[in-house]
């Protein structure tokens, strides 16, 4: 549990508020716009963790609403810390990658969906310290972020990849064997 | 019956298409890894750390080269030095991580020393005979920089920095490498011999098996090689630059569109654009070009089945939240691939220690470089080798046939 957000009720406020704030804007529009050429449902399930928050975002709807999804078109889980990390702009991207590599966020989806979730973090992101400011949590906006720049250790030994087909990796056509 | 030379087994070279690959006992020896710390990394460039960690007057950083504990420093004169970080007087370190000081002291008994290395202060010396501090130095290892990098060697009949890694440095400028940030990096300790490590790198052959994602961003058919005197070159394509682009794997779990989203770098030439530079420089560092920034991989040697690799990363500064999540899916990419390496290496590092395999063959159209990094390492391990050989069978024996038991004398395969 961080400090900054103490009660998951707190969080699940300011997440609504930061989701209503984008989708209401012209980012907002613009990326509804952008979902309507999306294959997959403009859909994404956040999983906030420490405290627990669980959303969901319909894009294309310009909605947001409590709990998950019925079909989500991606799905990111992450800490509430480190989304403050993220969306705060206090991480680099060799920080960002550690965030997945150390399974610490979590992404899932089709490619096109995590691709179109990507572009859409971009609009997204500067809601996020404008909806802070607004409801006045100076306490999420001045804790200190990590060190960045770093060189890190993971510490036990990777996942085994070797071998294995990727989600994303086209399926082979199964042999007979009889 | 293989013949030996030293404590392993000898490595003739008759040509990529008509030599075997090292033999297994170079993987796994405990004598030749004590041999190559003793002698060979001795008298090779290694890249310990960055430019920006010594850029001012007082900032240094401490590394570890051939067991030799380092101490790179800038000086109150601008000057770069490298120095032994051993204190004279009992062996203490005379500095610890990286930072910025004044001066050195050994937190042992309190010796201080100048930047520079002149002993400043032995506290409670009194009585001691013969003792004339002003005499006393650090002793000094050649330091040399190249981009944002520094590099020491602890040979002083080593060829120049400039001389060792000429192949490359002509690549720094398309790359304005002095713009770019370092932005931090990854370190792994994988359990294989530092040569098995290396010896991946020097092939794109298993790329379509080992990296799923990688053989989607790179086309088989823009695949070429050029071996130099320290360094050699794999260039790889990638296969639709300006089309549906490369599937990048890794944070975006592989989409079409990656190259759309994230242009080169400005400023690079057409094969710069659209493909990967992969330098080696001999023996233990790789640097990459990428059309999105520098990648460097350093590789320690920790023991004879033990190797540290440290990727670091130098990228442009991200002018949005967008670029920054891009940049950091090629990071997530480049250590999905060594993650992949790792585990592949590990593998084969065990299957050093079969009973029933001694070498096998390089394909001679696809791991040239390979066979150059073995033709270089053998060069320059041979006299070592026979050194070891004189001092331990004496030098009568020269090199001596000995049996392993497993009869793999003869190349496999090799028309006879």
């Amino acid at each position: 549990m961080t400090t900054a957000h103490a009660d998951a009720a707190v969080l699940e406020g300011d997440l609504v508020a930061f989701f209503d704030r984008f989708l209401t804007s012209a980012d907002g529009a613009a990326a509804a716009a952008a979902a309507a050429a999306l294959d997959a449902p403009a859909v994404l399930e956040l999983r906030c963790t420490d405290p627990d928050v669980v959303l969901h975002v319909d894009v294309g709807a310009r909605t947001v609403a409590r709990g998950p999804a019925e079909a989500p078109g991606a799905v990111a889980e992450i800490a509430a810390r480190d989304l403050d990390d993220l969306l705060l702009e206090r991480l680099g991207p060799v920080e960002i990658s550690r965030l997945l590599e150390e399974g610490r966020a979590h992404l899932e989806g089709p490619p096109p969906a995590l691709a179109a979730l990507l572009i859409l973090a971009g609009r997204l992101q500067p809601h996020y310290p404008a909806t802070l400011r607004e409801r006045g949590r100076d306490d999420v906006l001045a804790a200190p972020g990590p060190e960045i720049g770093v060189i890190w250790e993971a510490e036990g030994p990777p996942p085994s990849l070797v071998g294995q087909r990727r989600p994303w990796q086209r399926a082979r056509p199964s042999r007979a064997t009889d | 019956m293989p013949t030996m030379l030293g404590p392993v087994s000898t490595w003739e070279d008759h040509g990529v298409e008509r030599t075997g690959t090292l033999p297994n006992d170079w993987y796994t020896s405990t004598e030749l890894f004590e041999l190559e710390r003793r002698t060979f990394f001795r008298e090779v460039w290694h890249c310990v750390g960055r430019v920006e960690q010594v850029a001012e007057p007082g900032r240094f950083f401490t590394c570890e080269v051939a067991n030799e504990q380092v101490v790179v420093a800038r000086g109150r004169d601008g000057e770069l030095r490298a120095m032994s970080n051993v204190c004279l007087h009992r062996a203490g370190p005379v500095a610890m991580g990286c930072g910025q000081r004044n001066a050195f002291q050994c937190p042992y008994h309190g010796w201080t020393f100048e930047l520079d290395g002149r002993l400043r202060r032995a506290r409670g010396m009194e009585g001691t005979e013969e003792f004339e501090p002003a005499k006393l130095r650090l002793p000094q290892f050649r330091v040399g920089t190249w981009g944002p990098t520094v590099w020491v060697t602890l040979d002083d009949a080593a060829p120049s920095l400039d001389e060792w890694l000429a192949d490359v440095t002509p690549r720094l400028a398309n790359y304005r490498v002095d713009r770019l940030q370092f932005a931090g990096g990854r370190r792994w300790r994988i359990r294989c011999n530092w040569k098995m490590y290396v010896d991946n790198y020097m092939e794109g052959y298993h790329i379509p098996f080992v990296h799923p994602g990688l053989a989607q961003s790179l086309s088989p058919s823009i695949y070429t090689y050029r071996l130099g005197d320290y360094t050699n070159e794999q260039y790889g394509g990638e296969p639709h630059p300006r089309g549906p682009g490369s599937r990048v794997a890794g944070i975006l779990g592989g989409t079409q569109e990656f190259r759309k989203l994230k242009p080169p770098m400005p400023g690079l030439d057409e094969s710069e654009r659209t493909g990967y530079y992969f330098h080696w420089v001999f023996p233990l560092t790789t640097i990459n070009f990428t059309p999105d920034g520098l990648l460097m991989f350093t590789v320690r040697p920790v023991g004879p089945e033990l190797t540290e690799s440290t990727f670091l990363w130098w990228l442009p500064e991200a002018t949005s939240f967008e670029e920054r999540l891009l940049q950091a899916a090629i990071v997530n990419f480049g250590h999905l691939v060594n993650t992949e390496d790792y585990e592949i290496c590990e593998h084969a590092q065990k299957g050093m220690q079969s009973s029933v395999y001694h070498r096998g063959r390089y394909a001679a159209t696809q791991e040239m470089c390979l066979h150059h990094f073995h033709r270089l390492l053998t060069s320059h391990m041979r006299p070592h080798l026979e050194a070891w050989e004189a001092e331990h069978r004496g030098p009568a024996n020269g090199a001596v046939v000995h049996g392993n038991g497993h009869g793999h004398a003869a190349v496999p395969g090799s028309a006879r």
